[in-house]
């Protein structure tokens, strides 16, 4: 096939894609348009997962202060750390030795 | 090929969409149905037509915001369409939902008087034109989706490289280095197609 036959054949190629114009189509797909178009307003107002997430960490906020604010109340009430400091001295002295040197006495 | 056009009208329709006014799409609509339609109409099979023009317009309206007003908005909106169309070929051609037709000898016959010194009018008069259509959808049938969508703008639609490079959003050598390599693969899957029947 030379480049005359080809141009040729692509010369008819060209009218048979032209004639793809003229194949019938009704209006209905018009329609189906503004359907998708609402469709996809009603998807951007929907909240994603994330959204919905964030809402609901945020609302969980001054919960989370409020607690954090009673229990370091709690912390300076009750009285922490004197109990830690005879438990240490407990570990670090073992029992028999402090029994032993309030016998020597 | 593009022409340039009056956008004041289409700004206007855009801006009052964009506000929230979504039934001013329908004027977009109604104004450039014909367009988008026509070159839906010489990219897609004829049963998924309606599908692709409704996606090309879904498109269009998901992008308003991004047309600035520069160039023509029948451009904007033809270049979306021919996207919209390379896309549905690259879903195909993913999924390997191409109708591959068969050829016979009514096909070999067109291609024979098609190369002998034979104008397409006269063969059209002769009504040969339902072999000419199938021997191309056959033949497109075996390019790839970014081909074909090449030969269709700049063989069978005869936009330049660089027209046919804006409407597909590529550059302009990527097209014409394309449309050249293709002369020769169309010639021997031409070839392939006379041996074959």
């Amino acid at each position: 096939m030379d480049q005359k036959e080809l141009n040729n054949v692509i010369s008819a190629f060209k009218a048979a894609h032209q004639e793809k114009e003229k194949i019938h189509v009704s209006d209905n797909w018009k329609m189906g348009v503004m359907n998708l178009i609402r469709d996809d307003i009603k998807n951007d107002f929907k909240p994603s997962f994330i959204d919905l997430f964030q809402q609901f960490v945020w609302r969980l906020v001054p919960i989370t202060c409020v607690l954090a604010m009673l229990l370091g109340i709690l912390l300076t009430r009750i009285d922490i750390l004197s109990d830690y400091e005879l438990v240490k001295m407990f570990i670090n002295d073992p029992s028999d030795l402090s029994f032993l040197s309030l016998y020597d006495r | 090929m593009l022409k340039k056009s009056d956008n004041s009208s289409d700004i206007v329709f855009i801006h009052r969409i964009i506000k929230g006014d979504t039934s001013v799409f329908e004027c977009i609509m109604k104004k450039h149905g014909e367009l988008v339609l026509r070159i839906v109409k010489k990219h897609v099979p004829e049963n998924d037509i309606e599908d692709v023009s409704q996606n090309a317009f879904l498109r269009i309206y998901q992008s308003l915001k991004m047309f600035k007003g520069k160039g023509s908005f029948k451009s904007w909106l033809s270049s979306i369409t021919v996207r919209t169309c390379y896309d549905y070929w690259r879903k195909a051609y993913q999924s390997r939902e191409i109708p591959m037709n068969s050829l016979t000898e009514r096909h070999r016959k067109w291609l024979e008087n098609t190369t002998s010194d034979q104008s397409a009018t006269e063969l059209y008069e002769r009504g040969l034109e339902r072999e000419a259509s199938e021997l191309l959808e056959w033949a497109l049938c075996r390019l790839s989706a970014e081909d074909r969508m090449v030969i269709e703008l700049v063989y069978l639609e005869g936009y330049s490289g660089k027209e046919a490079a804006e409407l597909l959003g590529w550059s302009v050598s990527n097209v014409k280095v394309r449309s050249f390599r293709l002369k020769k693969k169309l010639k021997s899957i031409l070839k392939a197609a006379q041996k074959r029947v």
